[in-house]
């Protein structure tokens, strides 16, 4: 077996017995459960499908979550082995460092895929069959649960670069949580706080998606609220979706390159890494 | 047949930390060879040269006749087994499982697992989490990986620190066995003593420089340390004694039945001569300076070189 899919096999298997890993994915889960649940309790005063308005809770839901288990997952990849000195050892293999690197993010993925999946295509299941007029939001919601896992894709692939940069576990740990909280909570603060200020208006309204490109919480955001139309009314994005659009193909190439960098980089650090 | 290991003028650098110097030698096929040093002295950057983990700043290392900058191909890689210092492996995994993973990166067959497994006797833990593992068994995990696709060349970095007696015992006398099957082993440890009646040569490192480098035997001559004859003597003919050996050996009281002759080992022979007149002694046990005594020769000479060039 090729020596990436042999360390993305590995992953997996620890993954899955990580009791970490085994918490939030319950607690993803939970949440997702009760939103399903609650949320389609106004479904019929408001005449927005049921599942329409999942898309969106869920995405909100996902964008604080699924970051933190993809971090949780992947900061320990490289700067564990480090520490625990497995990492000489693995070296010693007929494996290339960027082999390491890719194996360890594709096991990460796939851990995060088979979560989501799972978890938010069981909601969908119950939501969908449990109530009338989905529909039209099939399409939404299966696309929310694609970038979903490009989501994920993207924070373990930052992870894992974090992991390759750092030379100690408990550092690494730091950096990783660092980032979430700056790319799920402080950036957005700081982009609306730039853009009150900006009485002026020297900030045209047409550089304010291209800026949201800067943080892949905020395309996945932008994606599942305003890349469908009956979801978009219901988010109330109608007005920004309208007059600013980025299509949604190129929302997700962005998402591909913020993991195509992240992983490049994390390659090109480890591979100059002194042992 | 060419040398599995050969370094020819090998310096490496750290910035300006040099943490080895010039060094030399050549390890022969089935040879045995262990690396002595304090910590620090640079015997985990030589073993990072020879498997290519690390390239030296000067000089070249090769490795059965290759350069290490090629040890990245697969085939050099494979025939050889290494065991790193304090490896703690995962401990979600069991141990079947992570010696499958290893299997499978090296290319060696699945079904070669439970065998390694039941060499280094760990085949009742093998669907045990390696988290339950005593260190022993941990360490005898370690070798079972190292095993894998039976290399040609093991290199053991402290392989032995932490581990009861008893477990040392046994992971020497594993080495021990691939060693008189025929294959290269490079070894550092702390515990010197362990390992002397197995090594064929001893290097001796101190901050990155080759000090001393031979066999026990060697080293025992070129150190020149004294041997010692422990004799029991009944303390009424002692005196006898000390003037029967006066001006060759040194006598020093070790009990109420025993004393010891010190003496340098080019006057042994005429010391044991000398003895087989004076009829009171008998019980005669030659103690020869130890690896751990020759060790510390050799650092105590190249601390007062250091000094002197200071």
């Amino acid at each position: 077996m090729n020596p990436v899919l042999t360390i993305a096999a590995r992953e997996i298997r620890e993954g899955v017995r990580n009791k970490w890993v085994q918490g939030a994915t319950l607690v993803l889960f939970a949440i997702a459960l009760s939103l399903a649940l609650l949320g389609s309790t106004p479904a019929g005063t408001v005449k927005a499908s049921a599942l329409a308005v999942i898309v969106v809770s869920l995405s909100s839901l996902s964008i604080f979550l699924l970051p933190l288990i993809a971090l949780i997952l992947s900061y320990d990849g490289i700067a564990g082995e480090a520490e625990r000195g497995t990492l000489l050892l693995l070296l010693s293999y007929p494996v290339a460092r960027w082999q390491i690197i890719f194996g360890k993010f594709l096991g990460h993925t796939a851990i995060l895929a088979i979560a989501t999946i799972i978890g938010y295509g069981g909601v969908g299941f119950v939501v969908g069959f449990t109530s009338e007029g989905t529909g039209d939001a099939w399409m939404p919601f299966l696309a929310m649960i694609g970038s979903s896992v490009l989501l994920g894709a993207v924070f373990a692939a930052i992870g894992t670069l974090v992991s390759a940069f750092a030379r100690e576990r408990a550092i690494a740990a730091g950096l990783a949580l660092g980032l979430w909280l700056f790319f799920v909570i402080v950036f957005d603060m700081v982009l609306l706080g730039i853009l009150a200020g900006d009485s002026n208006q020297r900030i045209g309204p047409g550089v304010v998606p291209y800026l949201l490109m800067l943080n892949p919480a905020d395309i996945y955001r932008y994606f599942n609220l305003t890349g469908f139309e009956n979801v978009r009314t219901f988010a109330g994005m109608a007005g920004l979706g309208g007059s600013i659009e980025i299509a949604p193909g190129l929302l997700i190439g962005a998402l591909f390159a913020w993991i195509a960098v992240p992983l490049t980089l994390a390659a090109t650090v480890f591979r100059r890494r002194v042992l | 047949m060419t040398a599995p290991v050969t370094l020819a003028r090998v310096t490496k650098r750290f910035g300006a930390l040099v943490a080895l110097r010039e060094i030399d030698f050549r390890v022969e096929p089935g040879e045995f060879m262990a690396f002595a040093g304090h910590n620090g002295a640079g015997k985990t950057t030589l073993f990072k040269l020879i498997l290519g983990l690390t390239f030296p700043t000067e000089g070249t290392v090769e490795v059965f006749g290759k350069s290490t900058a090629g040890l990245g191909s697969a085939t050099q890689r494979r025939s050889i087994g290494f065991l790193p210092e304090n490896v703690v492996f995962s401990g979600n995994m069991t141990g079947l499982e992570l010696l499958r993973f290893y299997a499978r990166l090296k290319n060696v067959e699945a079904s070669q697992c439970s065998k390694m497994l039941d060499r280094v006797d760990l085949s009742e833990a093998a669907n045990r989490r390696v988290k339950t593992y005593s260190k022993g068994m941990r360490q005898r995990l370690g070798l079972a990986q190292m095993f894998l696709g039976e290399p040609s060349l093991l290199i053991l970095d402290e392989p032995t620190t932490g581990l009861d007696p008893e477990s040392r015992r046994q992971f020497r006398e594993l080495i021990d066995e691939r060693r008189r099957a025929g294959v290269t082993v490079l070894l550092s440890s702390h515990a010197l003593s362990e390992f002397e009646e197995i090594v064929d040569r001893i290097a001796i490192l101190r901050a990155g420089s080759l000090v001393a480098c031979g066999t026990l035997d060697g080293l025992r001559a070129s150190s020149a340390l004294p041997v010692t004859l422990r004799i029991a003597v009944p303390s009424e003919d002692r005196e006898t004694l000390r003037k029967a050996v006066a001006g060759l050996a040194d006598m020093t009281e070790v009990n109420g039945s025993k004393v010891d002759l010190v003496c340098p080992p080019n006057r042994q022979p005429e010391l044991v001569r000398r003895l087989k007149d004076s009829a009171s002694s008998e019980g005669q046990e030659i103690r020869l300076p130890r690896l751990e005594d020759i060790y510390l020769h050799y650092q105590a000479g190249a601390r007062q070189t250091e000094e002197a060039k200071r």
